[in-house]
């Protein structure tokens, strides 16, 4: 008991002379702080150290003792999302619900928003992205997925073209371009693609747009882009981005075996949602 | 007195009715074209930025209409600063434009006429060279370090020294993260990063990435907080690469070096998520020849965290670096693990938890003046070989808990690293508190270089039981029988045969040396280069007078040592350290002990029926290196007679 009291003083002075960081120095420090006074905030931020550790008991225990005391809203929205990871949507969605009602800001709605899509209610998400206020690139690009989801293309790219032009973030303007490629405005984007191509280092998926949209090329770009992906590939331990590019070539050029085996290394991965729209792609 | 009030009437004197600096000048977000001065008063002023290629003719205005000023939220909407600003703070951001590239500049902070800040040469930027052109870049990188503590002055300090040793000035500042601890809150920013750096920062930029301690108090999705009222960074592709419509991940140019900054704290790390996707776009737009990314939790380290077991470590490993290495980085730095960590040339690790086998692409120490500079190819090109940093031992404690594999250094001290970009070659230094260089490398791209995995790569040492136990200095006044840096008689590379601590054995066939011996911790005066890998235990001995009177009870060796010794005598054994069991060759069961520059004092013991007073005595030791592969060895001993 001196041993343990001794090791949570000796982490307490190391963390109060300026900067510690060990994690379990940080969770023993907590520890120390919530045994003499407990607060939903303490909780919260041992909760957050457990998550680094990937302690998902005890984070979600520190969690529920936080919101047991406060309806901190960084608990509820950490709570919410690690319900989401183990497939609990109902309660992750009351929780998100309720940090909307406590806390109703563009983050927090983005929060519901995402939620709500993970959990496959896509109306929900939709409705909750509508009505809430003015979002974060995020929410842009989650309200054009979902409206995309909808087969309503055009609206999807009138919010992607409306958001790049206030952020200029790259991301929404290559999500714009594929929604336009998507709702056959792909000439207007051409000129766009051909300046990429010329100014940048790498050029496949550019080209991979192009080929979409500009037959008479098509078949030098996806070849070309092909090439070029697959010198960038670390065979063993291959990057996903580029494997979805390859996927996308492999499908244009209707080698849908090879691209069906790109989509279930992404599923595989965990890492990219591969929804039924995708799986229909290489199935037709 | 007459003649210093005098002096002092006639001195200009700021306005009595000027409002004082909260926070002093600094600059952010420069271009070849443009630059951001940043500053804070405690109150309502009107001020503006005068600018000009002399210190003595600030001939350019950006006028007070011209700067955006921000308030405290409950006094305006737009652009507001943090809640917990106080209301009376005021923060100016002066964006001077239409400048020409790589150029200095001075500037002043003026109100009414009046100039605030010091008219020296002090206050000066450097606009970036237009991208792509072949210019030298110096940066310093800096990590964990808002402790406001003597370490972080230290480390300042030596960097500081270092570019007026070496009559140069930096170019730009690279901040890993964790600047401004415990939650980098407003006033923490204040005492321990603004404070701290003020002379550097009135002249270089810094370019900042996010801890995970500024992250308690900052927001990387909605870039809010003290952290994003700090700093000014590009959304929109100003300083060069893609617009990331974030304050929290960018990229810039400076000449032809990409610079990549990521918030690995509180963004989605995922391939598919925003950040990712900009990182992917932004690596196939550049054009650059070199490519360095900066952000804080690091991928690779065994430091104060362990990357095999934080999610935000493995993440940044699995998810991101594989587009980094599909985009042809060269070079990232990292913080968060309070350790300085230097890797081999790698590519691939990816996997949890990390291994050396089959991600090792040069397995040498990329110093010029040792194995040779890591090669790779001409430009950027994918996985062609990596170097990753761990530099968060910018002020804070530093600790280990283990060796990560792909590691070619690891240094338990505080520092920072200096890197410079010339020609084909980029060379990085590492600079302790002391001003000492630690590590050195270099990377020197050239032609085409096709490298090939190495299948059993050199590896660390582990990291095992290290002496912690602080050893006594040695008493004041003691009088040296052997003093420090003497010449003494030694073997290396090979056993002596028969009882070689025996005062009358024959050393005439050993060479001489001078103390210390040793090798890979530029503390040694007798290199012994050809040692690791080949040998492990090095001989020395020496003959001293006893004198006649001397109180055999106060002899005591003093010793800067790595790993381990054994001190004979006249051929009996006084003292073991280190060493457990055996000795020579067959010696055994080693506790790791780094030398770093420090002698620790051992008393010798029950050797009064050993010596001889009055005559000629002998004193021999074999030094152990605890591993064959050991970065560095160390032997240096003086004997001291005490009162």
């Amino acid at each position: 008991m001196q041993l343990r009291l001794a090791l949570i003083i000796s982490a307490s002075f190391i963390l109060n002379c300026g900067a510690h960081y060990d994690v379990n120095a940080a969770v023993e420090k907590l520890t120390a702080q919530i045994k003499a006074n407990p607060t939903a905030e303490l909780y919260y931020q041992r909760a957050i150290e457990f998550r680094a550790l990937r302690e998902n008991t005890h984070t979600e225990e520190d969690l529920r003792a936080s919101l047991k005391l406060a309806a901190y809203p960084p608990s509820l929205e950490a709570l919410a999302k690690l319900l989401s990871q183990q497939d609990k949507h109902d309660e992750s969605l009351k929780l998100a619900h309720e940090l909307i009602r406590i806390a109703p800001t563009p983050h927090h709605q983005l929060v519901l928003a995402d939620l709500a899509f993970t959990a496959g209610k896509n109306e929900l998400a939709l409705e909750t992205i509508i009505k809430g206020p003015p979002g974060e690139d995020d929410t842009h690009l989650l309200h054009a997925h979902l409206l995309f989801l909808k087969l309503e293309t055009t609206e999807a790219a009138s919010v992607l073209k409306k958001a790049h032009q206030a952020s200029q973030s790259i991301v929404l303007r290559n999500a714009w371009l594929d929604a336009s490629i998507t709702t056959g405005q792909g000439q207007k984007i051409l000129p766009i693609l051909n300046e990429e191509i010329a100014t940048s280092r790498f050029t496949a998926s550019h080209r991979i747009r192009r080929a979409s949209i500009n037959p008479e090329t098509a078949q030098t770009d996806l070849q070309t882009a092909l090439a070029e992906i697959n010198s960038r590939l670390n065979p063993r331990r291959p990057d996903l981005t580029l494997i979805n590019d390859r996927r996308k070539a492999y499908l244009l050029l209707g080698e849908k075996g090879k691209a069906a085996a790109d989509l279930a290394r992404m599923k595989q991965s965990g890492l990219f949602p591969v929804g039924p729209w995708l799986l229909r792609s290489v199935q037709r | 007195m007459f003649r210093t009030l005098f002096v002092l009437f006639l001195a200009p004197i700021p306005s009595l009715t000027a409002a004082s600096f909260e926070r002093q000048p600094y600059l952010q977000l420069a271009t070849d074209h443009a630059i951001t001065v940043v500053w804070r008063t405690d109150g309502p002023a009107s001020q503006e930025v005068r600018y000009g290629l002399k210190p003595d003719a600030l001939d350019q205005t950006v006028p007070a209409d011209q700067l955006l000023k921000r308030f405290h939220p409950s006094l305006v909407k737009e652009n507001a600063l943090h809640d917990s600003v106080p209301k009376n703070i005021l923060q100016f951001e002066a964006s001077i434009t239409g400048l020409k590239s790589d150029t200095n500049y001075y500037y002043g902070i003026f109100e009414e006429g009046k100039q605030l800040t010091a008219a020296d040469e002090t206050f000066r930027f450097k606009t970036h060279p237009i991208p792509g052109t072949d210019a030298p870049v110096l940066f310093w990188v800096v990590g964990d370090s808002g402790t406001a503590g003597r370490a972080q002055a230290q480390v300042h300090d030596a960097m500081r020294d270092h570019m007026k040793s070496i009559d140069r000035e930096l170019d730009l500042y690279l901040h890993v993260g964790d600047m401004a601890y415990g939650s980098g809150t407003n006033k923490e920013f204040d005492d321990r990063f603004f404070n701290m750096y003020e002379p550097t920062l009135r002249n270089t930029v810094c370019w900042a990435s996010m801890g995970n301690h500024e992250g308690r108090t900052s927001k990387g999705e909605h870039g809010t907080g003290p952290y994003y009222d700090a700093y000014v960074c590009p959304t929109k592709g100003e300083a060069g690469g893609l617009p990331s419509g974030k304050e929290a991940y960018y990229s810039f140019d400076y000449g032809k070096v990409h610079f990549i900054c990521l918030d690995s704290h509180d963004l989605d790390r995922r391939p598919s998520g925003a950040m990712a996707q900009w990182l992917k776009a932004d690596l196939e737009k550049t054009k650059a020849e070199f490519l360095v990314a900066f952000f804080h939790h690091p991928p690779y380290t065994k430091g104060s965290h362990d990357s095999d077991k934080e999610k935000q470590l493995i993440e940044m490993r699995e998810y991101i670096m594989p587009i980094l290495e599909s985009g042809g980085v060269d070079i990232f730095f990292t913080g968060h693990s309070h350790i300085y960590e230097r890797s081999m040339l790698i590519d691939g690790a990816y996997q949890t938890p990390t291994v050396a086998e089959g991600v090792i692409l040069d397995d040498g120490d990329g110093d010029p003046a040792g194995d040779g500079a890591y090669l790779k190819s001409e430009g950027l090109n994918p996985h062609n070989g990596t170097i990753a940093i761990v530099t968060g031992h910018g002020g804070t404690g530093v600790s280990r808990k283990g060796t990560s594999p792909i590691m070619k250094r690891i240094i338990v001290e505080n520092g920072s690293c200096l890197i410079s970009v010339e020609g084909d070659t980029l060379t990085a230094e590492m600079i302790n508190l002391h001003g000492d260089i630690r590590d050195s490398f270099a990377i020197t791209k050239k032609g085409t270089i096709t490298h090939s995995v190495i299948e059993n790569p050199w590896q660390p040492e582990p990291w095992t039981k290290v002496a912690k136990k602080k050893a006594p200095s040695a008493p004041k006044g003691a009088t040296p029988l052997i003093a420090r840096g003497s010449e003494w008689s030694y073997l290396a590379g090979t056993h002596p045969e028969g009882k070689w601590t025996a005062p009358d054995y024959d050393l005439s066939t050993w060479r001489k040396g001078t103390a210390g011996f040793g090798y890979g911790d530029k503390d040694d005066v007798t290199i012994l280069d050809d040692m690791r890998g080949k040998y492990r235990v090095v001989y020395i001995s020496h003959e001293f007078d006893l004198p006649k009177d001397a109180n055999l009870n106060k002899l005591g060796l003093n010793v800067s040592y790595d790993d381990a010794f054994i001190a004979y005598l006249n051929g009996h054994e006084v003292l073991r350290v280190g060493v457990d069991h055996e000795q020579g060759p067959t010696a055994e069961d080693f506790t790791l002990h780094e030398a770093d520059g420090k002698f620790d004092y051992f008393r010798l013991r029950d050797v009064a029926k050993i010596l001889k007073p009055g005559e000629k005595n002998t004193l021999s030791i074999e030094g152990h290196n605890a591993n064959l592969g050991s970065s560095d060895f160390t032997l240096h001993p003086e004997l001291l007679l005490s009162k």
